[in-house]
């Protein structure tokens, strides 16, 4: 089996992944962070890795960074991806295609198309994302 | 301070704006630098010493940034600290390996590992699984 993640894998978390991270009470909390502990010890053995939530999954998720009750989240997920133009034109030709994806998920799949690393994907809607993206570089995990 | 409020400090740091830079005295093994040295100039694994220096901290700073948040929620929440078999399922998801999506398996090898095992990692639990699954359809 692989020893660790390829170095420049981008761990992207969608909706219900960014906030079953910062819900305790959320079902999947502990199935989050065990998610997050495997990263981590992935991160100590040398992986140069990213975690990362797109800022249109913040804000269908209504998290707030500066919000005190984020700040476990904040900790863990060190990085915003915002939607710039290449991604916003590809995430809107992606809606075109597949009218299903709500905005934050054309947003996530856009990502995966347009930026060259190995993309990992936390998400509850793996059969969405699995039909529009065939991509090698792209590992769909349910959450 | 407070460790949550020295944690807090560290993510807001390492989120804030990069472009700013400082020179600073750092010292450091001769050898280790003329290895970083060689490292860049010759096998152009970084942009140079300096990028190389920089992302080995980066990286180091939100390794360690991780480890001390989820022992500090532990701590205070220990419920939420994942089983073993939720961890080994972690790592077969995250490297995408063949046993991804195999809950029932995995949860089984890791019950029938900690018969036997004392403190078995996540690896030991998939390696457990799959021989478990090679058996299964041997017999």
């Amino acid at each position: 089996m692989k020893s660790k993640l390829l170095p420049e894998t981008l761990l992207v978390l969608d909706n219900e992944a960014i906030q079953a991270l910062s819900d305790r009470s959320h079902s999947k909390h502990r199935r989050m962070l065990a998610i997050v502990e495997r990263f981590q010890s992935h991160l100590q053995r040398g992986s140069q890795a990213t975690v990362t939530v797109p800022t249109t999954v913040r804000v269908e998720a209504s998290i707030n960074r500066q919000d005190p009750a984020t700040s476990f989240v904040n900790r863990i997920v060190n990085n915003d991806h915002s939607l710039d133009s290449k991604t916003a034109d590809q995430a809107a030709n992606l809606r075109r295609q597949y009218p299903y994806l709500s905005v934050a998920d054309a947003h996530i799949a856009a990502i995966a198309v347009v930026d060259k690393r190995d993309i990992v994907i936390i998400t509850s809607d793996t059969e969405d994302f699995e039909e529009c993206l065939s991509g090698q570089n792209v590992n769909i995990i349910r959450i | 301070m407070q460790k949550t409020v020295v944690l807090d400090r560290i993510a807001q740091l390492l989120r804030a704006d990069q472009s700013q830079t400082v020179n600073t005295s750092m010292r450091i093994p001769v050898a280790l630098r003329d290895a970083a040295s060689i490292a860049t100039d010759e096998l152009k694994m970084a942009q140079s010493t300096t990028v190389l220096t920089v992302e080995a901290l980066r990286q180091q700073l939100r390794s360690l940034l991780m480890r001390a948040s989820l022992d500090e929620h532990y701590d205070n929440h220990p419920e939420s600290r994942p089983t073993l078999a939720e961890l080994a399922q972690a790592e077969a998801d995250l490297s995408n390996h063949h046993l991804k999506n195999q809950d029932e398996l995995i949860a089984r090898a890791s019950h029938d590992i900690l018969q036997v095992m004392q403190h078995p990692t996540p690896t030991d639990v998939l390696i457990w699984a799959e021989s478990l699954r090679f058996y299964q359809v041997q017999l």
